[in-house]
């Protein structure tokens, strides 16, 4: 009877551990199912093993798939070198100082890596494209608004701000007692700072600088948009070969090609990103301001105020251009972009791909965070603070880009999707998207919360979860929700390879607006983008800034 | 009980019991399994052997919720997010106790502890003396069988510990509570014992009253812990407390090149290094011995008042 008794709780506790364990690889699977699964059979029926032949020889496609490696690796290099050069000088000084209004500054130094990235080039194009305010004043300007360059420039002003805030957040953790002591022994402030947080701060701006590489390394929009065939990245040149060559296999070959270099900076990421992850009190991290300024403060300071004039004039220079319509400002670039002929120019209303992109950031956001609460409820029933490497899948987003992504899930799914269901599609790949962020967002939320906390309920017959770590870690979810929707809102590439105009959201609408050659609507649309992500970016800044997401 | 952390560190011969109403204090140095102890009663971890037994009912292996055994950790561990009379009723809430006995048990509990005007604040909010005792208040609201607290005053300066533990031990034997008390301090553990134990590298020796386990240590590791000086006279292991000693010219058990003189207010603490052996020991004066006239370099001549042979 005992022992019929022992191997029925065995059973018992054997199915609860496997349903947890599901439970908890909710956005794995997920992962698993939209991403790697696809991914893999592309690979294995059209791509072969011989994928690298793609880079070899002197056919047309190999030269320009070189071609587009090189421009990869460049723009992806200089730009990762630039982001840390901006960013670290901004983070530290962020970090280390406390003035008035530092809570707003600092959301406003790090407002562009929340913008679509297709805002960022348009702020380019407008800001400094000829006939701008900045052209006129000195001619060379007109540089950063197309080609190398310019993808260089929007790249870097996009990931500074992300290495400022990787920066930032290595400089919160409680050091002023070895400040103190290194001041005491006599250190100068720069001497000072780097023997007590220079290994901390430059390892978190190698991590946004790496990221920042991988970024640029398979960026698409400003590539797209103002670099020109010559300029293509893998991304760009992959969706030429697919779109517009219809050469499948070559696109197929390049875009594994692409994800297996892709490798390398998200393990180096994922790496440095461990080596950072914190735990203990809720209330363990606090500010390490010095009580008196560094002679370096004013320089430091003029530096920021220079970043923030930049980008004021870069994003009002989006507006202004929206409301320029022939040489006079006025509201007829909106009323063209609501009207009939920019619904036949692209086949979709302005407001019909307004709503379209309100209704995928609401489905994304709460799919991604509903994964996200299964994921941390498995883990906690597990009684597991992390489930190791298969909470590595997370940042397999990161390996394979926007592109591949949709160009798997196209392949794979779209063949026997019905076109009512594309929205599908269209919702997973962006929900892919967002995992690595809203996972990280959701975790920075539950892994500071200590030990005893939960002990302690447990310890007076509570349940730990729900009335300790939900409470205390629920605006991590709020933020998740925001962080969801913003990434939805901006996601350009994936929705630009997937959508038919039905399904058309406001980023691809201004790109298809700009095809048309409608560039008043088109810069009215990106317009509208800008105000939407920056009320999104209001409420997540509103919520806690100490959340810093992933893009 | 017994449990294996690791291959340097394990619970053994862990063996005792705490009268109903009655206070035991468990000292010992940093790492000796002080709190290890504290959390297998709770049942945060697990024993790999023994049993854990409360009022005749064998605990061992009932989940932590259903213990009814209270524990107060070192940092205390209020929940930050919930007020005063939150912390304190939670055990109550999670019980199902009705709103009015909740009421009435936070507001009796808080009024004992005299922090019954906090109750509307949050733990950000508090001082240290006062978040000792919503901890307190919130691990007896639900009258546990059994109270463990973990170094709860390790925080405080020692003016405000040496009140907070005289009002814990008062509040105690108010209401009949039953601690387990951990302290690497041992003043504060005698101070707070009704009967004291030790524990060494994971082994607890046998609760004794305190007076007794202090003033007749009966092993070296005892002796260390308490402060007392551990040498070799004529072939054999004496121990003695430092405030046991005299000058004395005629008949000296020992004499020694005083290396360091400190004043402390209450005594003048010498340290001496004994000529042959080379060993150190630690002499505190009272007022009143003459310890104004030791300088550094002297040879004193010491006469042990009361000797402990090991």
């Amino acid at each position: 009877m005992d022992d019929r008794m022992g191997t029925g709780n065995a059973v018992r506790i054997r199915g609860a551990t496997i349903r947890y364990t599901l439970l908890s690889f909710t956005p794995s699977i997920f992962i698993l199912i939209v991403i790697v699964a696809p991914f893999i059979d592309l690979t294995l029926t059209f791509g072969s093993l011989n994928f690298y032949k793609i880079m070899t020889g002197s056919s047309p496609i190999a030269m320009l798939s070189r071609r587009a490696l090189y421009n990869s690796l460049i723009q992806g290099g200089v730009s990762a070198v630039f982001s840390l050069l901006l960013g670290y000088p901004l983070g530290v000084f962020l970090g280390r100082n406390n003035f008035r209004f530092k809570k707003l500054i600092v959301s406003l130094v790090i407002l562009p890596f929340f913008l679509p990235s297709l805002v960022v080039v348009y702020a380019f194009m407008s800001g400094f494209g000829q006939g701008s305010p900045a052209s006129i004043l000195f001619s060379g300007f007109t540089m950063l608004s197309r080609g190398f360059v310019g993808i260089i420039a929007v790249n870097t002003f996009f990931n500074a701000p992300l290495v400022a805030l990787y920066t930032m957040s290595a400089l919160s953790t409680e050091k002023s007692s070895q400040i103190e002591a290194v001041m005491s022994l006599g250190a100068s402030d720069v001497r000072g700072f780097f023997t007590v947080f220079g290994k901390d701060t430059l390892l978190a701006a190698l991590g946004g600088a790496t990221l920042a590489f991988a970024y640029s390394f398979a960026g698409f929009a400003a590539p797209l948009i103002i670099g020109g065939p010559g300029a293509y990245t893998l991304d760009a040149w992959i969706y030429f070969m697919f779109r517009i060559l219809g050469n499948f296999h070559a696109s197929v070959s390049l875009a594994i090609f692409e994800a297996i270099s892709l490798i390398v900076p998200t393990i180096i990421y994922v790496r440095i990103l461990s080596t950072q992850r914190r735990e203990g009190s809720v209330e363990s991290r606090i500010n390490t301001a010095p009580s008196r300024r560094s002679v370096l403060f004013l320089p430091a300071f003029a530096y920021m105020v220079a970043w923030l004039i930049i980008e004021a004039y870069l994003l009002s220079s989006v507006v202004l251009r929206a409301l320029r319509a022939n040489s006079t400002f006025s509201a007829t670039n909106f009323l063209v972009l609501f009207s009939n002929r920019t619904t036949s120019a692209t086949g979709i209303s302005a407001l019909g791909s307004i709503l379209n992109s309100l209704f995928y950031g609401f489905v994304v956001s709460i799919v991604v965070v509903a994964a996200g609460m299964a994921w941390i409820a498995g883990r906690k029933m597990l009684h597991k603070r992390y489930l190791g490497t298969a909470e590595v899948f997370h940042f397999i987003p990161l390996v394979i880009s926007s592109l591949l992504m949709a160009f798997a899930i196209l392949i794979v799914y779209g063949i026997n999707t019905p076109q009512q269901f594309l929205w599908i599609l269209i919702v997973s790949a962006q929900i892919a998207v967002a995992i690595p962020v809203v996972m990280r967002t959701i975790d920075a939320g539950f892994s500071p919360i200590s030990r005893e906390f939960l002990e302690s309920s447990l310890t007076l017959g509570g349940h730990p979860f729900l009335d300790v770590e939900i409470p205390l870690a629920k605006v991590s979810f709020y933020i998740s929700l925001m962080f969801g929707f913003a990434i939805s809102l901006g996601e350009f590439t994936a929705t630009n390879f997937l959508a038919t105009p039905k399904f058309f959201s406001l980023p691809v609408e201004i790109y298809s607006l700009q095809l048309s050659r409608l560039f008043g609507p088109s810069f009215a649309a990106a317009t509208v983008l800008l105000f939407l992500s920056l009320l999104v970016f209001v409420l997540i800044q509103r919520m806690g800034e100490k959340f810093i997401g992933v893009r | 009980m017994g449990k294996k952390y690791s291959e340097r560190f394990s619970l053994r011969e862990v063996s005792f019991s705490v009268e109903k109403g009655e206070t035991l204090t468990l000292m010992g140095p940093s790492g000796s399994g002080k709190t290890s102890v504290l959390r297998n009663i709770a049942g945060l971890d697990i024993p790999d052997a023994g049993s854990v037994i409360i009022s005749g009912k064998n605990i061992t292996k009932m989940p932590v919720r259903k213990r009814n055994v209270g524990i107060i950790f070192q940092d205390l561990a209020l929940f930050p997010h919930m007020t005063v009379y939150d912390n304190i009723s939670y055990g109550l809430r999670v019980k199902g106790f009705k709103r009015s006995e909740i009421e009435h048990r936070v507001y009796e509990l808080a009024k004992m502890l005299g922090i019954h005007n906090l109750l509307e604040r949050y733990p950000g909010e508090i001082s240290g003396g006062e978040k000792q005792r919503v901890a307190l208040a919130r691990s007896v609201a639900p009258a546990p069988l059994l109270l463990l607290l973990d170094e709860p005053l390790s925080s405080l300066d020692t003016h405000l510990r040496n009140r907070v533990r005289s009002d814990i031990k008062e509040f105690a034997h108010r209401i009949g509570l039953t601690m387990i008390y951990v302290t690497h301090d041992h003043s504060e553990g005698l101070f707070m014992a009704d009967r004291a134990s030790l524990i060494f590298n994971g082994r607890v020796k046998a609760p004794e009253l305190p007076e007794t386990l202090f003033n007749n240590p009966k092993d070296v590791e005892t002796c260390r812990f308490f402060g007392y000086n551990v040498m070799h006279i004529a072939g054999e292991t004496v121990a003695f407390h430092p405030l046991d000693i005299s000058i004395d010219d005629e008949e000296p058990d020992f004499s020694g090149a005083v290396t360091s003189k400190g004043f402390e207010g209450e005594h003048t603490r010498v340290h001496l290094k004994i000529a042959n052996t080379g060993e150190s020991v630690e002499l505190k004066f009272n007022r009143g011995m003459g310890s104004e006239n030791i300088r550094v370099g002297d040879l004193l001549p010491i006469k042990i008042l009361r000797k402990h042979y090991l």
